[in-house]
């Protein structure tokens, strides 16, 4: 019927695919900003296959707690503000 | 090594008109990789087609493009080097008034896929059997794929209800890349069925799948 929308329920499991594509977006825009490639980023938190940050920027994945401060600084973000975002993102009930 | 880096793909007997890949500005001015310099043409011997695409088509393969943007206008042929065994073709254009002519390389449509960073139906064939061995032993595993900025593959096995990703397949500069984060260990080789094989026998979700007796 016109004018009568269905309503569009999201599962709590679709809802956390799309904050960690949103985390992900966040990530490759601040990447960006500074200048870094997937490549060059990727040896500055220690990642051994660099194709790991294109699937983080994809939304699949998650930062481990224990690297999250070695990527703030290589994105020369402020550490608390980085990993509260990346709360917000990955877990926003905390 | 990505695919402008691939000197298999670089004549040798390009004139100096010819914009080589170490001089293409394959960056733009933040550093991001630029569009292909590739060309386009319909068929062999064909008119020049610019396509968004970027490649070149001949019969049954696609040529790799070496010709700069500013030089792509002034191509008036391609024509296939007939018996050449190294799959040869020659490019004639007319930049000013003077006809140059030059001999490219070609690579059949598969490797192009290949090339071009996608995974193959081959390769893919071997994740679908992980996925299927996954799922027999009980293991609720769910996949994605992508395409890092620089062209070369990834793919994903993830834990369907958990989301965590528990090993992640790359190709990188032709060798294959498997690394499993939950025992963060890495393991490369040449051989992709092989490199399959060793993460379904190391993998630790199937081995603590396998250990847990069924319900019921």
């Amino acid at each position: 019927m016109p004018g009568h929308e269905q309503k569009r329920s999201v599962t709590p499991k679709q809802l956390t695919q799309e904050r960690r594509k949103e985390a992900g977006l966040w990530l490759r825009r601040l990447r960006e900003e500074r200048g870094l490639s997937q490549r060059e980023l990727a040896d500055k938190v220690g990642v051994e296959v660099y194709t790991l940050i294109s699937q983080l920027e994809s939304g699949r994945g998650v930062i481990p707690r224990n690297r999250q401060l070695l990527w703030a600084d290589a994105l020369k973000v402020e550490r608390r503000e980085f990993v509260r975002r990346l709360a917000s993102y990955y877990d926003p009930r905390t | 090594m990505s695919l402008f880096e691939d000197s298999r793909l670089i004549t040798t007997q390009e004139p100096e008109t010819i914009v080589s890949s170490r001089s293409f500005p394959f960056r733009n001015a933040r550093g991001r990789r630029s569009r292909s310099p590739m060309t386009h043409a319909s068929s062999a011997a064909s008119t020049y087609q610019r396509h968004a695409s970027g490649l070149l088509w001949t019969d049954d393969m696609m040529l790799y493009g070496f010709i700069a943007k500013k030089l792509r206008p002034s191509v008036t042929s391609v024509t296939r080097v007939k018996g050449a065994a190294n799959l040869k073709s020659t490019v004639r254009w007319r930049p000013n008034g003077r006809t140059w002519e030059s001999k490219v390389s070609a690579v059949r449509k598969a490797e192009v896929r290949f090339r071009r960073g996608d995974w193959s139906n081959q390769e893919l064939a071997h994740f679908h059997r992980a996925i299927a061995v996954l799922w027999n032993d009980g293991v609720s595993v769910g996949t994605d794929c992508g395409v890092s900025d620089d062209g070369d593959p990834w793919f994903a096995f993830h834990d369907a209800d958990s989301d965590e990703v528990f090993a992640h397949f790359a190709r990188i500069s032709g060798a294959y890349t498997v690394w499993m984060p939950c025992v963060d260990r890495c393991l490369t080789g040449h051989v992709l069925r092989d490199l399959v094989e060793r993460f379904l026998h190391d993998c630790p979700c199937r081995r603590a799948a396998l250990a847990t007796p069924l319900a019921g």
